[in-house]
């Protein structure tokens, strides 16, 4: 006699987070440990809540509760690949609504830096990485040279209408600001990033 | 019936932030003439750095707790409250605060400020925001002078402002209402904006630019359907996608966009009778002759 497979539980879909022969909590430990106190990944109830608010989920190849259950699960390779890292524009809607604190933008957030941490390329980490090495040669960030080093010469041509305006008022410097000790600030965060070994 | 409340404090160590000193001038200049009009005294806080903005943290979370960290410290280390206007870097030093806080965090940002040359233990101070300050610890109402009476605004929250509540508290991260009540107070009609918490794609915009853009025409195209004379905000990053990109964003989607965009301390610093260009007005990319026409 062939039993029907069970497809639910109490209503709920199988794969969800009752599914537990299948959790992973590897991945998810180091996401944790990287995101610190923001992402509680294992008290995730899979009840989509912070999907449904996502401001970027039309454009994201996985949704914020798939992320986090993929999270779960330490599918790893799958969550690294995802475009949503880099579709998610931080505006913390999943964090202020979901009923468990889990925090999906922090969860986010920790994954990006594994997947610089692990060598995925693409603009976004392009332009992450150069953001914060500029940053951290003076203290405060000069605009001009983020749109160059980002988009090069073209970035430069296209963004020069606009560059012209601001300078009419005042509001582009001819010269960048920095901190009293750059030096210092940059060592200090060099050897921040080398610990975490994402700085190439 | 309106109460004066008396403010916590009148002097705070005032952090700028990277865009206060470049593409938002106005937002700075405003914020510094309206607070002492008002009678609060702004430090510049010694020393500052970029707050990292979204993006330290998605590099290396402690780094970015760090770099955040950093301002705190330094404000705690004037004994002083630290007030940030940009929202950017009002919610990244309120985080920081907040880890700062928390055993386990603390000593590994604190490790990396200390190699900063940075070394305070204690944090007793507040970060607080322009907004929130304006809204909770001053009578604005008996310093209008000038009502904006015919005025119709937008307020445009976004994102950082009053998001996460953990962090920030003083206003809905769903439904805020502290920049409608400061419009209202100074005279203006406040419309019914759906898109006043929805995100502009400012963290995205050089590296997902096709998405940001696509954010930012919706606010835009509510604020037009409903009249808007502008949109009123409190962040130069919205400010960035709303009004610098304003042109670009028409030119994509075959659309005209004349919308001012102003941010609520050039609303206040007007409806207290204070000349525009004092409050650094003429600095816009997108004129604000039809708001300033309006109220005349
Ligand atoms: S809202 Fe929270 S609990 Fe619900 S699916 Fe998203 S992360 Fe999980
Ligand atoms: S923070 Fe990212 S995942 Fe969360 S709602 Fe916003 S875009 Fe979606």
């Amino acid at each position: 006699m062939i039993t029907k497979k069970k497809k639910f539980v109490f209503g709920m879909k199988k794969d969800r987070q009752l599914d537990g022969d299948k959790m992973n909590l590897d991945f998810a430990k180091r996401v944790e440990a990287e995101g610190g106190k923001g992402s509680a990944i294992a008290a995730c109830m899979q009840c989509g809540t912070c999907s449904g608010g996502c401001t970027n989920i039309d454009v994201m190849d996985m949704s914020p509760r798939t992320l986090i259950l993929m999270t779960q699960r330490g599918e790893w390779e799958k969550v690294l690949q995802s475009n949503t890292l880099w579709m998610c524009s931080s505006c913390y809607i999943c964090t202020s609504r979901c009923p468990r604190g889990v925090r999906p933008s922090d969860v986010i957030e920790a994954v990006k830096a594994i997947a610089i941490e692990e060598g995925i390329k693409n603009d976004s980490t392009k332009f992450n990485q150069i953001f914060v090495d500029l940053v951290q040669k003076r203290g405060i960030l000069f605009e001009p040279e983020l749109m160059q080093r980002f988009g090069g010469l073209q970035a430069m041509i296209d963004q020069a209408p606009l560059g012209i305006q601001l300078a009419l008022r005042g509001k582009i410097s001819p010269f960048p600001e920095k901190i009293k000790n750059p030096q210092q600030f940059s060592q200090a965060l060099d050897k921040a990033r080398k610990k975490h070994g994402n700085n190439d | 019936m309106e109460t004066m409340i008396k403010p916590t404090t009148t002097q705070y160590a005032y952090y700028p932030g990277c865009s206060l000193h470049t593409t938002a001038r106005e937002f700075d200049i405003s914020t510094r003439v309206v607070m002492k009009e008002l009678g609060i005294d702004l430090q510049e806080l010694q020393d500052w750095s970029c707050c990292g903005g979204s993006i330290a943290a998605s590099v290396g979370h402690d780094m970015g707790m760090a770099m955040a960290g950093r301002n705190v410290a330094l404000a705690q280390k004037q004994n002083l409250d630290l007030l940030a206007s940009c929202s950017g870097c009002y919610n990244k030093s309120a985080r920081a605060m907040k880890a700062l806080k928390d055993d386990d965090e603390k000593s590994k940002i604190m490790a990396i400020m200390s190699e900063m040359g940075i070394d305070v233990d204690d944090y007793n101070i507040r970060v607080r925001n322009v907004v929130d300050v304006l809204v909770n610890d001053i009578d604005i109402a008996s310093r209008v002078v000038k009502p904006l009476t015919g005025l119709k605004v937008a307020c445009y929250y976004g994102c950082l402002l009053t998001r996460p509540a953990d962090i920030t508290g003083w206003d809905s991260p769903r439904f805020p209402t502290s920049m409608d009540k400061l419009s209202r107070i100074c005279g203006a009609e406040v419309v019914d904006f759906q898109s006043k918490t929805s995100c502009c794609g400012g963290p995205i915009l050089v590296s997902q630019e096709e998405r940001a853009f696509h954010l930012t025409k919706k606010i835009l195209d509510e604020a037009k359907s409903l009249n808007a004379d502008c949109i009123v905000l409190a962040c130069p990053l919205c400010d960035t996608n709303l009004e610098l990109r304003q042109a670009d964003i028409g030119k994509k989607f075959g659309e005209t966009y004349n919308i001012p965009i102003i941010y609520i301390t050039e609303l206040i610093g007007l409806a207290m009778g204070m000349k525009p260009s004092k409050l650094g007005m003429n600095k816009h990319i997108v004129s604000v002759k039809p708001v300033l026409d309006k109220i005349k």
